[in-house]
């Protein structure tokens, strides 16, 4: 918006008697604190929350004029305005004292044994404005404590000072009302909804708002104290998204992970996979290199087992000419790691792949439209298009686009349905699963002839509005208003979830002239770092390699860091040609579907073990940090340099020196500083001009199941992975959920509640039943901990 | 018995109640003119309506004394509108506007028509507190009847406008009488405040603009369309214009609610009206306005029943309930029952009502019991500072003021409990009188 608005107005006002300028506006507490350098101390103030409540009462300063001492936190600068803090003024000086003494009446005062100790706003703003001490005769409150509220949360409610910051982010920015108050008055209490488990996926998020130690990780309860630990900068990669966190170390282990508030990135926040999930633990991961004995796997010296990886890789790419060999990954190395990968494939003429579907991965032809994710913020119009839920692939991306709808953005999605974002949408368009690319194609016609002042007429269209609405299973009308809303919005941004062909997205987006407009769009990719991966040169997808691999033309395969056993929708097929394949060799954390049918295992290394930069779904590249040496011992950069030179090639050892050799040498990373990467990184941007794209036909959704079947809809959820599934305390976030449309439901006899199996092609899903009023009757969606394929057939029965 | 200033025969100033029975039925009330403001009304414009108002002088019932004419032309003209009307009588010793609900339904619901139609609004939501079940099922009747007779739910008497009135049940909290918490309550949100700005009249109701009033105030208005703002304006003082219900109770012979000429003065209330205290009783003092206000003294009878006048006693006419006060009650036990009642009703929103209200409770408590010190009385009074003023909401002072005025008025007897460690008044003073003991049981604790 910023972008569209005049120069901002400015108001003069005093505070303490220094006389300061400030945008019209600005709330109180800000201004006097950024540019009088006065502090007003606050409890419940937290912008990101939504409009300020003035609960706590900390903020009270005397206002020229006012009768009474106003909260500083409600108050917006006016021109004129003469404000006198606790510094300047008896009054509000005698008002924060007996606030903070009313705050500490019930409070246990046992920060010596509390882990928020050491860290705890309330604690310093007691020694920095406290009176020092009490004049309490009376009995203090007392409640049963700990309370889990969550498998990874626990309450202490005789801590809590109810500032209800946590029930205003349950409420206002996760949109769950799971978190609420209860009782009244000194009664006050904060709850569960219903006493069920507060399972939002961002529930961890209320354990750092709480600004003392009444909300609180399990996890992290009495494992350290604050001058024993060290928080490292780095960023989390269990998805695209790059989310800038704080891993809290302390003797050899991370214990606690923070939110390093990015705001153009986060916005401060983290899902809950990013907080508690752990590649742990440790003695479980694969640690040293593994050759495959007549026993099984057998523990190997390095430079034997990288020799004897070198030798067959080499042996098979000479034999078998280009092509003969595959690199396989997933976005989950490091740019610099991926570099060594790409030298190596060179060499060896390999094939790449890095993401599933290759035509999804093409960001580059994107480009001109990219939006970023602030960009959201600003946006007038979202509309996501896709079978998966935004979080699904990019955690913290749900909570902005809540964010945009709550400021007033058109929010439609697209979809079969059954996702939580429908039910404040401001338009759902029901279509058929699996059919985002003739959305697309539908949405383009629809566009094109609705025109407008941005709209391309000379978009390539693949047929009458009609025909392809049609083939998506979405209504005409329906469509025809999304076009209209969408030419005449100035911000929209489009957000396609499933792997769809990026061309089928650029047509619309030529369509729309989104590279003309503010907003565009915002691709999520599979993998953490499958943009990084694939700039550095490891291009390709998973779909294309594997009818090479059926075929047998590839003879030897690498697959690091995935498991498209498991990761693809194709993973049965994986697993039978990965079964005829001469030599397969992996790179994992942990045993899994792969490494069992692999001659030779290496160690892979995992979040807070690298050093190197990941490229989010922007195209923003940021920093991770080490916190741990490799399980190994030996990071994969130097193992990886260590097996490139038994094949002749010379890769960089350092994840400096890959950096350095990428900014040098590859466009998109050049001009970006290693240093600057490391703290809250720019968005290094800039749009190209757009070309019209090429004419070309959607993918057809999956044909209708047999009578009595349904179609799947099974993208994998956020809470997957080696690492979630390892995580006792997310145990709940992965329970198995089977949405059922409420028709189907009916028929089939389930209720809410119920407990229901769905058999499908990679296995058999059970869950508990929610009945959608949208989801599209004769589909059914689960939480699938793979890939399961999206429109393949699913048989649904009551357990 | 002096003479007091202006007030003359009851019957001749019964504007807003029937002097005797009710006018239950719409027939009834039309008989007696009833609807004729509206029709009077529907030919005029909003404009217009807003300036008979605003000529009146009313001023809001409610407790603030706000004039009504000027909040109703303070509400943004964005559409749709909503009116609110605030039936959520709980102050203790108020009870004027169930009166009004169980004698005059109709004159409320005239009123609620003449609002809407002046600000054109889309509806009107009747919040009344829950305790208020037979209220409610009368007020549903009679907006039934006049749904019947056409005033609702159809066009309004020939013109296009159609109103509509819901009436909205509370969940027995005293804090949804505050306007924001009663619109957050409406909103189906927790009934708590909510900071102002905004203000209702920008969002209120659904996050419309939304015009609050108390019933009484609405229920007058066909009093002034019908004689005319100047006409209305003539009656009580120049500040405080017409009549008022007070409701009367405690320890004085003829309890009720009696509509007073806003010129007459509390000793006309409670001495003419109200027969005085019963026989060999004296007055201690009395609440001016609802528990919250603080007490003034007999040597302050006189003082006029005007909202300017209670200020310049060094009180707050509120919402017009007057307690009477004998010789007999002990002061730390009011203190201590009225702080109770809001202590329970604190919503728990803002620090220092939510913790200071319990602090003042557990210390009166220690001193009726005969533990407190000299000490605590200045605690509390400072604790009392430390609350007034400085909340979200005036819940917090509602409960520091009166027992800041009972210490102030009444420090020896305060002083007595502490030096002789117990309460020196006999265990049967009057307190039930006063208040039906409502939380003799010591704190409740949550534990869950």
């Amino acid at each position: 918006m910023s972008a569209t608005q005049p120069a901002t107005e400015t108001v003069t006002l005093t505070v303490d008697g220094r006389e300061i300028t400030v945008p019209k506006g600005t709330p109180l507490v800000v201004a006097a604190a950024e540019q009088a350098g006065v502090e007003i101390p606050v409890f419940c103030y937290e912008p990101r929350l939504g409009p300020p409540i003035g609960a706590c009462r900390m903020c009270l300063v005397e206002i020229e004029g006012a009768p009474k001492l106003q909260a500083a936190c409600t108050l917006s600068c006016t021109d004129g305005m003469v404000v006198k803090t606790a510094e300047t003024s008896e009054q509000a000086k005698d008002a924060q004292d007996g606030v903070l003494e009313f705050m500490l009446l019930n409070h246990p005062l046992d920060c010596p044994v509390c882990d928020k100790g050491g860290e705890c706003p309330l604690q310093d703003l007691t020694f920095r404005y406290g009176p020092g001490n009490t004049r309490m005769t009376i009995p203090k409150r007392t409640y049963e404590k700990p309370l889990p509220i969550s498998p990874s949360i626990v309450l202490d409610r005789e801590r809590c000072i109810l500032c209800y910051r946590c029930t205003r982010f349950s409420g206002d920015v996760a949109e769950d009302g799971e978190l609420v108050a209860r009782e009244r008055g000194a009664q006050s209490v904060i709850a569960t909804f219903a006493e069920q488990p507060y399972a939002n996926a961002f529930s961890g998020n209320v354990t750092e708002l709480c600004p003392v130690g009444a909300l609180l990780p399990t996890a992290y309860r009495f494992k350290a104290r604050p001058w024993e630990i060290v928080n490292v900068p780095t960023v989390c990669t269990g998805c695209a998204t790059g989310c800038n966190t704080w891993a809290t170390l302390r003797e050899n282990k991370v214990e606690r992970i923070l939110s390093r508030n990015h705001p153009d990135v986060d916005d401060g926040w983290l899902c809950d996979k990013g907080r508690f999930a752990r590649f742990e633990p440790r003695d479980e991961r694969i640690a040293t290199p593994l050759v495959r004995e007549q026993t099984g796997l057998t523990a190997a010296a390095w430079d034997d087992a990288l020799r004897t990886v070198g030798q067959r890789l080499r042996h098979h790419s000479s034999l078998a000419g280009p092509g003969g060999v595959a690199i396989v990954t997933g976005g989950s190395l490091t740019n610099e790691e991926a570099l060594g990968w790409k030298a190596i494939s060179d060499s060896l003429a390999a094939r790449t792949a890095s993401a599933p579907v290759a035509a999804a991965a093409d960001w580059e032809s994107l480009a001109a439209y990219a939006a970023s994710l602030v960009a959201v913020d600003d946006a007038d119009a979202v509309v996501v298009i896709g079978d998966q839920e935004p979080a699904d692939r990019a955690g913290t991306l749900d909570l902005r686009i809540r964010k945009a709808r709550r400021a007033g953005a058109h929010l439609a999605i697209v979809g079969p349905g059954g996702t939580s974002l429908e039910r404040d949408a401001k338009s759902f368009i029901s279509t058929l699963p699996g059919a985002g690319s003739a959305v697309l194609a539908a949405l383009t016609a629809a566009v094109v002839e609705a025109g407008g002042e941005h709209v391309r007429s000379d978009a390539p269209t693949a047929g009458s509005l009609e025909s392809l609405a049609t083939a998506a299973g979405a209504e005409v009308g329906q469509l025809r208003e999304l076009a209209g809303a969408l030419t005449a919005a100035q911000r929209p941004v489009l957000i396609v979830t499933d792997a769809v062909d990026t061309a089928d997205i650029a047509r619309l987006a030529w369509a729309l002239g989104l590279d003309r407009r503010a907003g565009g769009v915002l691709p999520l990719p599979v993998g953490a770092n499958e943009r990084g991966e694939r700039a550095v040169g490891l291009v390709g997808g998973w779909d294309e390699v594997l009818p090479a691999l059926e075929a047998g033309t590839i003879k030897a395969i690498v697959l690091v860091g995935c498991d498209p056993v498991l990761e693809s929708a194709d993973g049965e097929r994986w697993q039978l040609a990965l079964a005829q394949t001469e030599a397969v060799i992996s790179v994992a954390a942990f045993t899994n579907g792969v490494t069992s049918q692999s001659q030779i295992v290496l160690p892979l290394d995992v979040e807070h073990e690298r050093d190197g930069t990941v490229m989010n779904l922007e195209g923003r590249v940021q920093r991770v940090r080490p916190s741990l040496a490799p399980v190994s011992g030996v990071p994969q950069i130097e193992w990886t340099s260590r097996l490139a030179g038994f094949i002749e090639v010379t890769t960089p050892a350092s994840p400096l020196k890959a950096f350095t050799a990428l900014a040098e040498s590859n466009p998109a990373f050049a001009g970006l500083s290693w240093t600057e990467a490391g703290d809250r990184a720019e968005l290094q941007r800039e749009r190209p001009a757009a070309e019209r794209p090429a004419a070309g036909k959607p993918a057809k959704p999956a044909k209708a199941p047999e009578k009595g079947a349904f179609r799947l809809v099974a993208p994998r959820p956020l809470f997957s992975g080696a690492a979630v599934e390892r995580t006792a305390s997310l145990a709940h976030q992965r329970a198995g959920i089977v949405v059922l449309a409420r028709a189907d439901a009916e028929r089939l006899g389930i209720a809410r509640g119920a407990q229901v199996v769905v058999r499908h092609a990679a296995g058999e899903h059970v869950g508990t039943a929610q009945l959608s009023r949208r989801l599209l009757p004769g589909t059914v969606r689960i939480n699938w901990r793979g890939a399961a394929g999206t429109g393949s057939t699913a048989v649904v029965g009551a357990q | 018995m002096p003479e007091g200033p202006t007030f003359a025969e009851p019957a001749a100033t019964a504007l807003l109640l029937p002097f005797a029975g009710s006018r239950r039925e719409l027939a009834e009330y039309e008989t007696h003119g009833g609807y004729g403001s509206l029709r009077k009304a529907v030919g005029m414009s909003s404009q217009e309506l807003v300036d008979e108002m605003i000529a009146s002088n009313l001023r809001g019932r409610g407790g603030a004394g706000f004039p009504a004419g000027r909040k109703a032309s303070f509400l943004a003209q964005a559409e749709p509108r909503y009116l609110v009307i605030n039936a959520d009588e709980s102050e203790p010793g108020t009870f004027k506007d169930r009166e009004i609900i169980l004698r005059n339904p109709h004159a409320l619901i005239e009123g609620v028509l003449i609002y809407l139609w002046m600000i054109r609004g889309a509806a009107a939501y009747i919040y009344i507190r829950g305790e208020y079940a037979k209220e409610a099922s009368i007020l549903e009747g009679a907006i039934a009847q006049a749904r019947e007779r056409g005033y609702v739910g159809a066009p309004l008497l020939g013109t296009d406008y159609v109103p509509e009135i819901v009436v909205h049940r509370g969940a027995g909290a005293y804090i949804c009488g505050e306007e924001t918490a009663l619109l957050s309550s409406l909103n189906g949100d927790r009934g708590q405040p909510t900071a102002k700005p905004p203000f209702p009249a920008v969002s209120g109701a659904f996050k419309r603009p939304t015009l609050l009033n108390n019933v009484e105030t609405v229920a007058t208005v066909p009093t002034i369309i019908g004689m005319g703002g100047a006409a209305y304006a003539g009656v009580g003082t120049e500040q405080s214009t017409g009549t008022k219900l007070f409701s009367l109770s405690g320890h004085v012979q003829r309890p009720g609610n009696y509509e007073m000429p806003l010129s007459a003065t509390y000793r006309d209330l409670i001495e003419v009206v109200g027969g005085g205290l019963p026989e060999g009783r004296s007055l201690k003092c009395f609440v001016p306005g609802g528990s919250s206000m603080p007490v003034l003294m007999p040597e302050q009878l006189d003082t006029g029943l005007a909202f300017e006048a209670v200020v310049a006693a060094g009180s707050m006419a509120g919402s017009g309930a007057v307690i009477v006060i004998d010789e007999r009650t002990c002061m730390v036990r009011f203190a201590l029952r009225t702080a109770e009642f809001y202590m329970h009703e604190s919503c728990g929103k803002c620090t220092p009502c939510r913790e200071g209200t319990r602090w003042i409770v557990e210390l009166l408590r220690r001193m009726e019991a005969g533990l407190g010190s000299s000490e605590e009385i200045d605690l509390l009074l400072n604790i009392c500072d430390r609350v007034e003023g400085n909340c979200l909401c005036v819940l917090g002072d509602a409960c520091a003021m009166p027992v800041r005025s009972h210490i102030r008025n009444f420090r020896a007897e305060f002083e007595e409990h502490v030096t002789l460690g117990r309460c020196p008044c006999p265990d049967d003073a009057p307190m039930a009188e006063l208040y039906p003991p409502l939380l003799r049981a010591p704190l409740p604790m949550v534990t869950v």
